[in-house]
């Protein structure tokens, strides 16, 4: 009995010492892996380092946290802009920077103190519905809170990093009084208490259940890749709001290097690889998303949609309003019936 | 019908088993009968059959002149109107002594239930308890409130299974005694199932010997203790031992204890040949006279010794207040009384 | 007796124990007012206050009253049937009934939503039938409400109920009930008068259990939209950031779970007297025939079609139809983690629950009894923990102590190891050991009131130490109680997510935690295979102690 327990911790022991070998990069993973394995066997092929993963959608910034100067952890993936300004932050992170890194990434999606750097665009798109709106291509998120929207508008939880952003890019415009006035105004405008995901209001457009949604724009493409879902993309039209004033809501998804990583030169270099041609393609095909490289070819679907105006108010002022979003969401009510 | 209760010819088949076999009884108002018999005669059935809680196959059931059970007719246990005692005594732990006892009541005021609840604990003596929990109580005091608790909404039959088993053996005949006359001065009629003769002989009024589903015989008990029908009735409600014997005349046998004489007429014919059925209390010791036995082991039991003697092959078990020396060669013979022969 | 003020080996272990098992909830509240982390806590914590809280705590409070409601009317008819009467399929549905425990609740919450939601195949068959076009043509409930949730987790939390309830049935005297009928009481009314009153303590104790569960329940709310004190939790720590406002919530979840504890532990205590009589009667009380026998077989069908069938069925149905997407080669060793983690989780609840609960038993005085069962209590805190809180919780004292451990190596032999306990299973398996003890203790305790304390004093007076009562006398008589301990905390483990969705250590991978990425996407389609494995591995061993205690 003893020895088997004995035995049991050396083997976590030399697991554990496993994970710090050279050759190897630790990720903490808000991105699903399904998104990121096909990127992450690419850069193993190309390099001969390895990855290990532990993907969470909650909590991995605690944990972080908590495991300190003994955390695994080189590099963190995360799926929006709050994620990476909370880390930093945080000072669960370390500056990095490379030439590489300089020239692929425009300085609007790079930290200043080189905290942090986004990797992928996406818009935050209003979806409608073909047959019942036709073309609403001059809408704005702004319209959501008009009359002519009543019953009519799905959306996922108020409280998700994609909606707390946008509520936040919308105090950064009109300040907090304004907002909190169209929250309630697209509250009034609910055809059902925010529920489900992106896709899952867009299936309610199809099933004529509303007429109008909220849906970052890389769930258009995945949705017409899938036989099942296709029919539902196929019901409603994307539109780029804000077309005429100042631009879409971006958000970002991207990378932070570890505080206390311990394995700082393969985590750079797989920083490197993710801005490179290679992964921001792989990005923009196999999740439909913007690339933030320059001249990384559109997926075709993507291209296809044109270009547009993006709201070009800074991620960190943005991301300033966040504790402010929630509140007003509290305050609304924007989630309870 | 004058009778209280009817059973006619009741059979119960359960899972390929007969358990009753064509069971007929009548009990009269007023009448304690009691049900005996080894366990596995089915009497414990028989009365849960005339309480309604077990299905009968065949056979009627009459409460009162009204039929309860036959062909087609099955009035349900809550409408029998009857009193049930069980074995052990089936309290309700959640409720209190009181809540126990007005349980059966129905459709009564509060006070009046109130007050008919301290009648009824008065009447058995547990008066100022009401307010105790059944796992308060000793199991004396535990059978006088299950019997407050039938007698609460005064059901036309008693029925009782084996109620004084678990009661001490120096409590259980005060116990016995008393709930007689309780019964009896509340006018109750009822059937009473037990293993125990004793018991049986303290309570009823009427006994039933029951065996293998059936009734053996029914009557008062001195009847049945002197007269038994068959040996099985009379090997149950004691021991005894049979010995090969000649009728010689209306009041004498001959046997190899030598001619003895009968209380009662012999109604064989003369020269029958049988063999006579002998209680322990019937022989006598002598020492003093001619020995033809002798004493193989004694056993005191304060009235008196009982004696194993060996008398020619057979070991016959002797009551006596004599005290007498083991081994000892005594004289054996046996008293006049109700002389039973069975024939082979 | 033990000899002066020195306390026995047996009720330190205890105490070391139940304290073990405290660690994250108590970190946690460490944490949260530790002066640092106290300012921005108390602004956030009154702006809840003052906008959502409210409607959070009437919505937990509703929920769990929902729950239990619904449980008690799944769940009891089915146990009074199935303890009390013989009719057509009883012997297989006495087991059946238990299955919807091998159905995880986000399962079942998709499955319906996938049926019933307004795009789902019931309303839109119904639209093809009917001709509606729009919401405004007809109504059908809300699938993603309140009620719905409620009923989601009431479906596969009933078993719990029916369980415990049909024990205690089983063991009341049908002696009781028949006095009652004799009495004047049509069978509804001995079940009102006589039946019900006695299993009120095993139904209290019964929803305390799915009380906590539904308290710790997040997938499910997160899913139908049913905003709780759960989501206030993680909005106001992941959220806001602030610990202290999602440490001053949960101490209101922890009041509601230490209710549950405490009218758990005063239920049970009730509940053993009334448990007292010793049954003979190996027939039915009833036997039922005709319409009330068919009645009696449909009822428990009809909750078993909709607890477990319907969705097994459907998870079946998604498997075919996408077979290429849903197989992956490594569900083996996906299952084999999965198999393993529950194991060894069911075998360490169950050894400490016996420590702590023998330790219990042992007490002679009424202070001693009191600090005895302390022990039970804290150890059974983590069952109401939402597991990414849990996972937290675990985290700060493990850490801790790997940077001890670290420092204390260094010193000696210049060697720092690292995350050994936080970085490792360790960590997942301590996390559900924490959240699950409770179910062991439950199930064990109510199998060791049962074993007369007269057994103990023979056994002293014959000699047996305390190790030795232990192994030849209790285990023996407490072997189904464990192993329904052992049954019920593997089953939980097989199905639990957050918490090892977040401890896991690098490529570490169970089928919950696979099948949760494509549950939390809304593609359940993709990870039907893995979701029947994890409903199928829970199913082995609920065959397997049906069994054994069938031969009993």
């Amino acid at each position: 009995m003893k020895k088997s327990v004995l035995a049991a911790l050396l083997l976590l022991v030399t697991q554990v010492q496993v994970a710090m070998a050279e050759n190897v990069v630790n990720i903490y993973s808000y991105r699903q892996p399904f998104l990121i394995n096909p990127i992450l066997e690419t850069f193993t092929k190309q390099t001969g380092i390895k990855t290990k993963v532990v993907f969470a959608k909650k909590g991995l910034l605690e944990r972080l946290k908590r495991e300190g100067k003994f955390s695994p952890a080189d590099v963190v993936l995360t799926s929006n802009f709050s994620l990476l300004l909370q880390l930093a932050d945080g000072g669960l992170t370390q500056s990095f920077q490379s030439d590489t890194i300089n020239e692929n990434v425009p300085n609007a999606f790079r930290d200043p103190s080189h905290q942090w750097i986004a990797l992928t665009k996406r818009v935050r798109n209003i979806y409608s519905s073909k047959a019942r709106l036709g073309d609403l291509s001059n809408i704005g998120y702004e319209d959501l809170a008009s009359n002519q929207y009543k019953g009519k508008i799905c959306t996922r939880s108020g409280k998700h990093p994609y909606n707390i952003a946008l509520v936040s890019s919308m105090i950064a415009h009109h300040g907090e009084q304004q907002t909190k006035q169209w929250l309630l105004g697209v509250k009034a405008n609910l055809a059902r208490k925010p529920q489900g995901n992106d896709r899952a209001q867009v299936k309610a457009i199809k099933e004529g259940l509303c007429d109008v949604s909220l849906g970052n724009s890389y769930y258009f493409g995945k949705m017409m890749q899938d036989a099942k879902q296709k029919v539902w993309a196929e019901a409603v039209n994307i539109n780029f709001p804000n077309q005429q004033d100042r631009g879409s809501h971006i958000n970002v998804s991207g990378v932070v290097m570890a505080k206390h990583a311990p394995n700082k030169d393969s985590a750079l270099k797989l920083i490197n690889y993710l801005t490179s041609d290679d992964a921001q393609q792989l990005y923009a095909s196999l999740n439909m998303e913007y690339p933030v490289k320059s001249g990384v070819k559109l997926d075709p679907m993507v291209a296809s949609w044109g270009t547009f105006k993006e709201d070009e108010i800074s991620i960190a002022k943005i991301a300033g309003f966040r504790i402010k979003a929630l509140a007003l969401l509290d305050e609304t009510k924007f989630d309870l019936n | 019908m004058e009778n209280k209760l009817q059973l006619t010819d009741l059979s119960c088949r359960y899972q390929g088993k007969t358990i009753l076999n064509g069971l007929s009884l009548s009990l009269e108002n007023n009448e304690i009968l009691c049900l005996l018999g080894p366990s596995g005669c089915g009497k414990t059935t028989a009365l849960k059959a005339m309480a309604g809680l077990m299905p009968t196959t065949d056979g009627q059931i009459f409460i009162d002149g009204q039929q309860v059970n036959g062909k087609g007719v099955f009035v349900p246990p809550e409408k029998r109107n009857i009193g049930m005692i069980f074995q052990d005594y089936a309290l309700f732990p959640h409720l209190s002594v009181a809540g126990n006892v007005g349980f059966g009541i129905r459709k009564m005021a509060k006070e009046l239930l109130a007050e008919r609840v301290n009648e009824l604990l008065a009447l058995v003596k547990l008066d100022g308890l009401g307010e105790r929990f059944p796992h308060q109580l000793s199991g004396g005091q535990q059978q006088r409130v299950a019997i407050a608790r039938s007698l609460a909404y005064s059901p036309q039959l008693l029925l009782l299974d084996e109620p004084f088993s678990n009661i001490d053996t120096q409590v259980r005949y005060e116990l016995i005694d008393e709930i007689r006359d309780i019964l009896k001065s509340q006018k109750m009629s009822a059937v009473f199932v037990t293993h125990s003769k004793e018991e049986g002989f303290a309570f009823a009024d009427k006994m039933a010997v029951m065996n293998q589903g059936k009734i053996a015989q029914l009557d008062t008990p001195e009847v049945l203790f002197n007269h038994p029908k068959s040996p099985f009735v009379a090997e149950f409600l004691g021991k005894g031992v049979y010995i090969p014997a000649k009728v010689l005349s209306k009041s004498e046998v001959d046997c190899a204890l030598g001619v003895i004489g009968s209380t009662s007429e012999i109604k064989l014919p003369v020269g029958t040949k049988g063999e006579l059925f002998v209680r322990p209390q019937y022989f006598q010791l002598n020492q003093a006279g001619e020995p033809n036995a002798q004493i193989k082991h004694k056993t005191f039991i304060g009235s008196g010794f009982t004696y194993q003697i060996a008398f020619e092959q057979m070991s016959i078990d002797v009551f006596s207040p004599k005290n007498l020396p083991l081994a000892a060669k005594v004289e054996l013979s046996v008293v006049p009384h109700h002389l039973h022969l069975f024939l082979p | 007796m033990h000899k002066g003020w020195l306390p026995r080996p047996w009720t330190v272990l205890a105490w070391f124990i139940g304290i073990t098992l405290l660690l994250p909830v108590l970190a946690l509240f460490f944490e949260a007012f530790s002066p640092q982390a106290m300012s921005p806590g108390t602004e956030v914590f009154s702006h809840l206050w003052d906008t959502v809280l409210i409607d959070y705590i009437s919505n937990t409070l509703l929920l769990v009253f929902w729950v239990a409601l619904l449980s008690v009317v799944f769940g009891l008819p089915v146990a009074w049937l199935i303890a009390m009467c013989q009719f057509p399929g009883r012997k297989w549905l006495q087991w059946a009934m238990m299955l919807p425990l091998a159905m995880p609740s986000y399962i079942i919450a998709y499955v319906y939503t996938d049926l019933f939601d307004y795009a789902g195949l019931i309303q839109t068959t119904l639209r093809g039938w009917f001709g509606w076009q729009s919401p405004a043509d007809y109504a059908f409930f809300e699938i993603r409400s309140l009620g719905g949730a409620a009923t989601m987790l009431a479906l596969v939390l009933f078993p719990y109920l029916y369980l415990i309830v049909r024990t205690s049935l089983a063991e009341q005297s049908y002696q009781l009930i028949q006095a009652s009928r004799v009495m004047g009481c049509k069978p509804w009314e001995s079940f009102f008068r006589v039946s019900l009153p006695m299993i009120r303590g095993a139904i209290v104790v019964a929803l305390a259990l799915i009380g906590m569960e539904t308290l710790a329940d997040f997938a499910t709310v997160h899913y139908f939209a049913v905003n709780t004190l759960t989501t206030a939790v993680y909005d106001t720590w992941l959220g806001y950031n602030s610990l202290t406002a999602a440490a001053k919530i949960s101490v209101m979840m922890l009041v509601l779970v230490f209710l549950f504890i405490g009218l758990e532990r005063y239920s049970r205590r009730q509940q053993a007297v009334y448990e007292r009589q010793s049954k003979q009667d190996s027939d039915f009380l009833y036997r039922l025939t005709g319409i009330k026998a068919v009645l009696a077989t449909l009822w428990c069908l009809t909750i078993l079609f909709f607890a477990f069938v319907l969705p097994l069925l459907v998870l079946i149905g998604y498997a075919i139809d996408n077979v290429d997407v849903a197989w992956n080669s490594e569900f083996f060793r996906f299952a084999g983690v999965s198999f393993s983690i529950a194991a060894t989780v069911a075998v360490i609840t169950v050894s400490i629950s016996l420590v702590i609960l023998s330790n219990q038993r042992d007490s002679n005085t009424h202070e001693q009894k009191w600090f005895n069962r302390l022990p039970s209590v804290f150890a059974s805190t983590g069952y109401a923990l939402p597991g990414t809180v849990l996972a937290i919780g675990v985290l700060i004292p493990l850490t801790t102590l790997d940077f001890a451990l670290n420092d204390v190596l260094d010193k000696w032999m210049q060697w720092q190891p690292g995350l050994i306990l936080s970085g490792s299973v360790f960590a997942i398996i301590f996390a559900y050991v924490v959240r699950f003890n409770a179910v062991a203790v439950g199930a064990i305790e109510s199998s060791y009131s049962k074993i007369s304390p007269s057994i103990d004093m023979v056994s002293k007076t014959l000699g047996l130490g305390r190790l030795k009562l232990m192994w030849l006398v209790h285990l023996p008589l407490l072997k189904k109680g464990c192993l329904t301990a052992a049954l019920l905390v593997f089953i939980e483990s097989m199905k639990e997510l957050p918490a090892a969705l977040l401890l896991r250590p690098f490529d570490f991978e169970t089928l919950a935690t696979y099948v949760y990425q494509y549950v939390s996407d809304e593609q359940l389609e993709n990870a039907s295979i893995a979701a029947l494995t994890i409903v199928v591995v829970g199913l082995v061993p609920l065959i397997f102690i049906n069994r054994l205690s069938v031969k009993r």
